[in-house]
């Protein structure tokens, strides 16, 4: 797919056709099927790359990969329809959610630590605004320096605006003042939200992590304020289920070294990756580290 | 009286540069690559080694060293 037929693909994709996902569950899936197969078809050097990956890190044949691939494609999709379908006020949040586990810790003072896996943006406005929790997110600005697409731009603008009216709250930036209010939030015995699987050829500061062997580079945002401000990361993702989707947590973090730090970032990411290799979809795209 | 010696030590300290490169009136854009995280290193160094908690908003309009020395008398000691 050449780049003026990607901007025409991705400005249906999140105009009318994310529209048409909003307005019922089985349009969702129409819509997640669609883009999959789409988004499947469309770079097979991208496909290529990916299944390699998933291949040599899952240790599964080729045409497993493949096919954890596209499962990763469509819970992307997924996780745009289902947003959009809650966006659109027939449903609520706390309906969508199943299998609330316990959390494991007040909720306070900590880092939740997110990944582009199942539903992150639902399950920020399950935390902030079903259990209260006093919690803020924190993500890259969608400004013209973001390198995506300007239809996905438009939508995740339309996204974050709808979460900061609903769950009563403002995002803030990953600049110098957004960075130093997450610290404020944290000092003060509030929380941070925030994606951990950023890649790191997007960010200014990179930390490795290994994943079942292998070592990939992300942003080293979220671990670093951890350790400046002795906030615990409390990992979290939200994971697609028939109908809904259920919140699980991993074991806090404590962040006294980055060695510390890494090596349980690097357990809790693995372990999430073996359990959920279809629905963890930015991880096909993650920066690999060579020596 | 805050000594302006110990908070250049500290900045130096908290971006890894050497102390002599740090004046009174360097700006804090001056003295590296600063990135989102730098301000909250240098905040961290100086409530630690000052014993204060310096507030987000008037740290980010901190644009020199002497300007983090006034930061610091004025933060509310912890």
């Amino acid at each position: 797919m050449n780049e003026r037929l990607r901007d025409s693909w991705e400005s249906l994709r999140y105009g009318p056709l994310l529209r048409g996902a909003s307005t019922s569950p089985f349009a969702g899936r129409l819509y997640e099927k669609l883009v999959a197969f789409v988004e499947w078809r469309a770079d097979p050097n991208r496909r290529e790359v990916a299944s390699a990956r998933i291949t040599d890190t899952l240790q599964c044949s080729r045409r497993q990969a493949s096919q954890t691939f596209r499962a990763c494609l469509a819970s992307e999709a997924r996780e745009e329809a289902d947003t959009a379908w809650v966006a659109r006020g027939e449903i609520a949040i706390e309906n969508v959610v199943s299998d609330l586990p316990k959390l494991p810790t007040e909720g306070r003072g900590c880092i939740f630590a997110a990944l582009h896996l199942g539903s992150p943006i639902l399950t920020f406005l399950y935390l902030r605004k079903v259990l209260g929790l006093p919690l803020r997110a924190i993500g890259r600005p969608l400004d013209d320096n973001n390198p995506l697409s300007a239809a996905k731009r438009a939508w995740g603008s339309e996204k974050v605006a709808w979460v900061s009216r609903t769950s009563d709250t403002t995002f803030l930036d990953t600049d110098a003042r957004g960075v130093v209010q997450a610290r404020e939030e944290l000092l003060a015995g509030r929380s941070v939200y925030a994606a951990i699987d950023v890649p790191a050829d997007v960010a200014s500061r990179a930390i490795p992590l290994d994943i079942l062997g292998r070592s990939f580079g992300f942003a080293a945002g979220v671990p670093r304020l951890a350790q400046l401000t002795g906030a615990p990361i409390l990992p979290v993702i939200g994971v697609h289920r028939a109908g809904s989707f259920r919140i699980e947590f991993g074991d806090p973090i404590s962040c006294p070294t980055r060695e510390e730090t890494q090596v349980a970032l690097s357990a809790w990411l693995s372990a999430t990756l073996r359990k959920y290799p279809d629905e963890w979809w930015l991880w096909p795209y993650a920066q690999e580290v060579t020596q | 009286m805050i000594d302006p010696e110990k908070v250049r030590h500290s900045v130096a300290q908290a971006l890894s540069i050497d102390e002599a490169t740090v004046a009174a009136q360097s700006r804090l854009s001056e003295l590296a690559d600063l990135d989102s995280l730098s301000l909250v290193e240098i905040a961290t160094a100086l409530d630690d080694d000052f014993g204060v908690r310096l507030p987000g908003d008037a740290l980010v309009d901190a644009l020199t060293i002497a300007d983090l020395v006034k930061l610091v008398e004025r933060a509310p000691r912890r």
